[in-house]
């Protein structure tokens, strides 16, 4: 249900340098002080939603082909296949996916709007309901993605810059997210990704994910 | 030459074998030799034909090689590839 | 002379056995009453099993939430669990196989019921792939069977994918292997049988088994062909079960040293159960003659080594984690993370159980005593338990994003499948013990004059 997560980065005072400097690292204490988080804690949010990985852990170890990689670069996921294995979930190094662990509609013990005709009218009814033991994950709003798609097709043109968002795209206030088609040289995402600060989260495992993100850069001497 | 019909129950292996060889020698025939446990060069001693249990499990399991690597390539590469725009 | 082994070996079959107390002895079970301990066991068990399938049941109906699963912990008993008992299983296939190749006559003493130990903890790991689906009904979709989705095929690139082909695979070499050797034992039961209902199932059973020298001429063809088959087995079924881990990219489950050490240890925790059962049964089933003290100290033997490429392992993967310099390693089942870590006592109770204790087999005076190679078999099994959950859920309760990390806690749901499927190992168990003969009667007649402890006497 909820697919969008907010990391928050605690600083602990003791850090790897320190412990290196007073002779602790690598030790029980070590690890101990740094999982206590500082006086003074520094805070960035970082949404981490499915990376759609090119070279995706998920896709590859799913025994009935469940998830599989789409024309547009994303990672898909066939919830009528899903036999709930959950080796993909495990794989996962973003740790994205979600399991539906039980029958959330038309089921009192959760109330997600979903036990009755009124509470199901806030649903988007292009958006199938997932059954229990299936897996989901954030899709790049790949109902969306069709329908723009489909109607750029019919009127024979090329999708254009912009026409199309993904949700949280459209949601953020601050324009913190960026969707686009990194093929398009002109687009403001190919131009993002070019910039100094972009990186991808764990890139070194060679998951390759479509996702960037840019550092934060702060001013540290004004405190 | 008369059809005589003879049984005899050893209870010592290796005496059996002894008999069995003496009998083979002297070209009478065996008909069966039945035993509660396998013993060892029986079969040998009786002049039996070896089996091929041994080389048709081979060529089965051969068979079955040359199948599943079809089968791997059909399913995975020629019908339904994951990837298949390209 | 046909039958003649060296007098320094020791006997495999203890007292004045001859050729008629062979069959008396292994067929006294079977035609005798169960006594009390047979009934106390098997209610208990039966009870553990009954638990067991309304745990499953009542998964099966509300959903993989009963489990103490979660987000970033997505299996833990129900693959250890898998695991463990297809670990287990590996035993009785090298009992049956390798020796076999390797012409080591105390096999026969202990490979039937080695054998049945292995198909019935077969079928309890069998149980997990299928209950740990979120959606058991459409559990047959891993199979590549045409269908009308367009013949919709699996994937064959999935290790879970080759696990069904490897454990089914085994399971059925297991099977004929067993059935096999069986049916010479079922023919001497039926030609016993006096009871009219017994002498029609053995005979049943039997196959119609006479024992003519054609039958045992393709016996031991048989028994040669499949042991060549279950031996490849043997290295490759937990070789792919370990690949389950070692081709995923998480942190302490993506290591090259997982094959090898998997096998070493399946044989280990097998060879430990075997011990269980064997030590507790000879004496209930007075099997005392056939079972010895060599048996057993023959099997701890096997147990020091596959435990000592353990540790080897153990070692190897500690070292590496600290030597690569990853920060990552530093939180892995075997590093200081996790030696200090939330999940310290799972960490220990794996070095100790698998890496200390087996070390008293080093004395043969403890590897020769029933006691302590019993006590020592539980501890091995239960530490050969731990490695499995240590390797599943520490590594996924330290992920590669500190925001990943968390806790595991089982549920009731989780101890009671477990549970259950330890019943219904023990009920399928005891079962076999009092209808099938448990000891291979047939091939212990054939070294009786070889390895018999009176005509060892004789010779001298």
């Amino acid at each position: 249900m909820h697919w969008l997560r907010i990391d928050r980065y605690y600083s602990s005072d003791m850090t790897i340098v320190k412990g290196k400097e007073d002779g602790s690292f690598g030790s029980g204490d070590f690890f101990d002080a740094m999982s206590h988080p500082s006086d003074a804690p520094e805070v960035s949010f970082q949404p981490v939603m499915c990376q759609h990985c090119n070279h995706a852990p998920c896709e590859t170890v799913c025994p009935v082909a469940a998830t599989s990689h789409g024309q547009q670069g994303q990672n898909q996921m066939a919830y009528n296949r899903c036999v709930g294995t959950r080796y993909c979930a495990n794989n996962c190094p973003y740790k994205v996916r979600r399991f539906n662990w039980f029958k959330y509609f038309d089921n009192d013990q959760f109330d997600y709007n979903m036990n009755n005709g009124i509470g199901k009218m806030v649903l988007n009814p292009d958006v199938t309901v997932r059954s229990r033991g299936v897996m989901e994950k954030c899709s790049m709003c790949i109902q969306m993605t069709q329908a723009t798609i489909l109607t750029a097709k019919k009127e024979g043109r090329a999708v254009a810059e912009g026409e199309f968002k993904t949700a949280c795209a459209n949601a953020c206030p601050t324009g913190a997210i960026v969707f686009g088609d990194i093929n398009n040289k002109e687009s403001l995402v190919a131009q993002k990704a070019e910039d100094d600060r972009s990186f991808k989260l764990l890139d070194f495992v060679g998951t390759k994910p479509n996702v960037f993100y840019q550092l934060k850069v702060k001013n540290k001497q004004e405190a | 030459m008369s059809n005589k019909v003879l049984q005899a129950m050893y209870d010592d292996d290796d005496v059996l074998i002894k008999a069995v060889k003496m009998t083979r020698e002297a070209h009478h025939h065996i008909e069966e030799v039945y035993t509660p446990f396998p013993v060892h060069g029986l079969d040998k001693a009786m002049g039996l034909e070896k089996t091929r249990i041994a080389i048709t499990a081979f060529i089965y399991g051969v068979i079955g090689l040359f199948f599943s690597v079809w089968m791997l390539n059909y399913m995975m590469i020629q019908d339904w590839p994951h990837e298949y725009w390209w | 002379m046909a039958h003649y082994e060296a007098p320094i070996r020791e006997p495999l079959i203890l007292g004045d056995k001859t050729y008629h107390d062979i069959s008396n002895d292994i067929a006294a079970p079977v035609e005798g009453k169960a006594n009390k301990w047979w009934w106390g066991v098997f209610t208990l068990a039966l009870i553990c099993f009954l638990w067991g399938v309304g745990a499953i049941i009542y998964t099966i109906g509300t959903g993989i939430g009963v489990w103490g699963l979660n987000n970033k912990i997505n299996w833990a008993w129900d693959i250890t669990n898998f695991v463990w008992w297809v670990g287990i299983g590996h035993a009785g296939t090298l009992i049956s196989a390798v020796l076999l190749l390797f012409r080591q006559k105390w096999r026969m003493g202990i490979n039937r019921s080695a054998e049945a130990m292995t198909i019935f903890a077969v079928v309890q790991a069998g149980l997990f792939p299928l209950i740990h689906m979120g959606r058991v009904w459409n559990g047959y979709w891993v199979m590549p069977i045409p269908n009308q989705f367009g013949s919709l095929w699996t994937n064959f690139n999935s290790p879970l994918l080759w696990d069904v082909f490897a454990i089914s695979t085994y399971l059925s070499v297991s099977l004929v292997f067993w059935y096999t050797g069986l049916l010479p034992d079922f023919a001497m039961i039926r030609d016993r049988a006096t009871k009219p209902f017994q002498k029609k199932i053995y005979s049943l059973l039997s196959f119609g088994w006479t024992g003519r020298a054609k039958d045992w001429q393709r016996f031991e063809e048989v028994s040669l062909v499949l042991a060549g088959l279950a031996t490849p087995l043997v290295l490759s079924v937990h070789t792919i079960v370990s690949f389950d881990f070692a081709t995923s990219v998480i942190p302490g489950w993506h290591s090259t040293v997982y094959p090898p050490y998997f096998v070493a240890g399946a044989v280990f925790s097998g060879f430990a159960m075997v011990q269980t059962l064997l030590i507790v049964m000879r004496k209930v089933s007075n099997l005392e003659a056939y079972i010895t003290r060599l048996h057993i100290e023959n099997m701890n033997k096997v147990i020091l080594v596959t435990g000592g490429i353990v540790m080897v392992a153990y070692l190897s993967e500690f070292f590496i984690g600290w030597y690569s310099g990853s920060l990552y390693e530093d939180f892995t089942y075997l590093s200081i993370g996790a030696a200090t870590g939330p999940y310290w006592w799972a960490f220990w109770a794996l070095i100790l159980c698998n890496g200390v204790f087996p070390q008293l087999l080093w004395f043969k005076k403890l590897r020769t005593n029933f006691t302590v190679s019993f006590i020592m078999s539980i501890i091995i099994n239960i530490g050969m338990w731990f490695e499995r959950f240590d390797i599943i859920v520490i590594n996924l309760s330290r992920g590669h994003l500190p925001s990943s990390w968390t806790q595991f806690e089982p549920t009731f749901v989780d101890v009671g499948i477990f549970i259950g499927t330890i019943g219904f190992f023990f009920v399928l168990f005891l079962l076999y013990a009092r209808t099938f003969p448990v000891v291979a009667q047939a091939e212990v007649k054939s070294i009786l004059k070889s390895s018999g402890e009176y005509y060892k006497k004789e010779h001298h």
